[in-house]
This record gives C-alpha cells, sequence and structure tokens, in this order.
C-alpha cells in the first residue's frame, strides 16, 4: 500500500546512506523541516528540526533557518560551527520574533562510516544495529533561548550495513489514539526493531501506516515529521530484522 | 484547559488544569500578565499535556517578570511533561535567568 503524504516527503541515497524523511504539517503550513545535504561524494549531513507553534509564522520561521543552514553547509564548517552559528543568527532572530527551534544536526561520513550526532533541543536520534537500540546522549538548549549554543560536544558513532537511524519531531510521538493514549517512543521502537530489514523508504511507510492505524486517521494536534536512514546492506551483509521483506 | 487563580499578599497561584497548546496559550498568557504579585507560581500538578508554544510562552513570562524584578515560578510539573522541558533545555534557561535576569539586555 502507498501512503500520500501530500508531496511532502523526500529520498535520497548518497554516500553509502539511503534517507527517506517525510513532513506531515498538522495545518496547511507546519513548523517542522528536514534537509538531507550532500557535501561531496562521502559526506551527508542529515537536519530536523521544529519551530514552535504552527502554520505560516512557524513555516516563515522554518524556511529561514533552513536557508542559514544550507549556507553554513557550503562554508565547510564542522557540526559544531553549524550549530554555533545557527544559533548565533537563526537564533536571535527566532528570539527577537519570541520564539524557538529544536534541531537535531548529523554528519556522516562513508570513509569512516562515522556518524556524527548534535543536539539543540530536539530528541536524540535512535540508531538500531542489530538487536541493540543507542540512542546518543547529545543534549543542548533549543535555538532562540540563549545567545549561544549551550549543549553537549557531538557524539560519534561507527555504523554497520543495515543499520537504521530514525529521527522524528515531538508530533509523533505525541499523537493520540482514541482513548487519549500517546503513539509513543516503545511503539516507535518496536514497529522499526521488527522492521530493520526493509528500505529507508519502505520502513517509513510501515512505520506511516502504523500511525495512521494507531490514531485512526483522527485529525492531527501537531506536525509529524519522521526522517529515517539507512546503512546500505553490503554484498552478504547480515539482515537483523525479525521480519522479512 | 482551566485556570483557577488564588491570591494572596505577596503571592499568586494560577492552577492550571488540562491542555496547554496553540489554541489556548494566549489565555494563560493573559491570566499571567494580568497578576501584580511579586511571585506569581504556575501550578501545572493537573496539566495533562503542554506543547512548544506553553513552553515558549511560559520562558517569555519567567523574562518579563525576571525584568521587573519579580519571579515567575513553575511548580509541581508532571513527569511527562518536565521530560520534553528537559530535552529542549528549559531550565537551563531558567537557570540563567536566576543568575542574571537582564543579561539578554532587553
Amino acid at each position: 500500500m502507498s501512503l500520500d503524504i501530500g508531496g511532502k516527503g523526500k529520498q535520497i541515497i548518497h554516500a553509502g546512506i539511503q534517507g527517506a524523511g517525510c513532513s506531515i504539517p498538522a495545518d496547511v503550513e507546519g513548523g517542522d523541516f528536514f534537509a538531507f545535504i550532500p557535501l561531496g561524494e562521502d559526506q551527508l549531513i542529515i537536519a530536523i528540526g521544529d519551530v514552535m507553534g504552527k502554520g505560516m509564522r512557524a513555516a516563515g520561521q522554518m524556511k529561514e533557518l533552513c536557508t542559514i543552514l544550507h549556507a553554513c553547509t557550503r562554508k565547510e564548517l564542522s557540526l559544531l560551527e553549524i550549530i554555533n552559528q545557527l544559533a548565533e543568527i537563526g537564533g536571535k532572530r527566532l528570539h527577537r520574533a519570541g520564539s524557538f527551534a529544536t534541531l537535531c544536526l548529523i554528519s556522516y561520513e562513508q570513509q569512516h562510516n562515522c556518524l556524527t550526532c548534535l543536539s539543540a533541543g530536539h530528541p536524540s536520534p535512535v540508531i538500531f544495529s542489530g538487536r541493540n537500540i543507542h540512542v546518543p546522549r547529545v543534549r543542548g538548549v533549543a535555538l532562540g533561548f540563549l545567545e549561544e549554543y549551550q549543549g553537549t560536544r557531538p557524539e560519534q558513532v561507527i555504523l554497520s550495513s543495515g543499520d537504521v537511524v530514525i529521527l522524528y519531531t515531538d508530533g509523533l510521538l505525541e499523537a493520540r489514539d482514541a482513548n487519549g493514549q500517546n503513539y509513543g517512543l516503545n511503539r516507535l521502537k518496536e514497529i522499526v526493531a521488527a522492521n530493520t530489514c526493509l528500505d529507508a523508504v519502505e520502513l517509513q511507510e510501515v512505520i506511516l501506516n502504523d500511525l495512521f492505524t494507531f490514531t485512526g486517521c483522527r485529525q492531527q494536534r501537531d506536525d509529524v515529521t519522521l526522517v529515517i536512514l539507512k546503512k546500505d546492506l553490503e554484498k552478504g551483509g547480515e539482515c537483523h530484522g525479525d521480519q522479512g521483506k | 484547559m482551566e485556570i483557577r487563580v488564588n491570591n494572596e499578599k505577596e503571592k499568586a497561584t494560577l492552577l492550571v488544569a488540562g491542555e496547554l497548546d496553540y489554541s489556548n496559550v494566549a489565555q494563560l498568557q493573559q491570566e499571567i500578565e494580568r497578576q501584580e504579585a511579586p511571585l506569581v507560581e504556575v501550578d501545572l500538578k493537573d496539566l495533562q499535556f503542554m506543547d512548544s508554544s506553553g513552553a515558549g510562552m511560559l520562558l517569555s513570562q519567567a523574562r518579563l517578570l525576571s525584568r521587573q524584578n519579580r519571579v515567575l515560578k513553575i511548580t509541581h510539573i508532571p513527569a511527562n511533561i518536565r521530560h520534553d522541558l528537559e530535552i529542549i533545555g528549559f531550565f537551563r534557561v531558567l537557570e540563567t535567568l536566576k543568575g542574571a535576569p537582564q543579561s539578554r539586555g532587553e
């Protein structure tokens, strides 16, 4: 079954990573965003974020932040330098507007299979490697709250073939069923762990189907954004999921 | 969302119940702005949900009161809401207000 996500999806294959992302706004436009930014042949930057509020105002602030992000990546800065510039330039604008934004930034370098991540007030990525689930301990203050980025140093993780990385905004975890129960991180982890054999696009579809089944397609309270990264299986690579294709 | 206000001489307590989100955040903001006591306590014991608009508004109000040499105190935060606030760095910002209430030069 194919899901209609209103043209809000993007896919990429770069630096040995399959990426699939989608952002489904609660209103006509939303404040969530994600980006895949290829750098050379070996590196891929991935960003996901959430601007406070909903609708046109949040969407405008989100677009400004994306513009700054793309400009920073063209300067060949480190991940920490990128987030510092975003905090300085984008954060000041958000603060003046009485707003703020959360952001998780990831850089993957194919040469060393190395994933580096940082967070400014955004939930950490969840990394599925075989039967292990790892959540990097990256924390930081959201952009717009303080004058500069304040948070942990970047964390690095070596990815193996078939590893899956999930990024999301809180609208996904806080989506509710008819009884008012949240979708939650545990349910997300379970559905991913059972389907890590799927490629990034298929896995995204499985998660969204599960989400919409859970919510009964009720009106969203918040924007929902989901990004899936999968390190390509090399020849003969092991498939760890419990449920095959 | 339901707000009950309890006024004492030096302190106003706002008991907030239900859900605080984009649709009703202005209602709580107006209620905080209406208070004149040096200490305004926002008691979230009966709050079930708060979105980013709620968190942003509470921090803006905390900054505003700090500039007036008053205090906005947020108490009895339910665990699930506290967890979300910790991720965005909410408490780190409140700490900076205690240390240097006018550090942003506003």
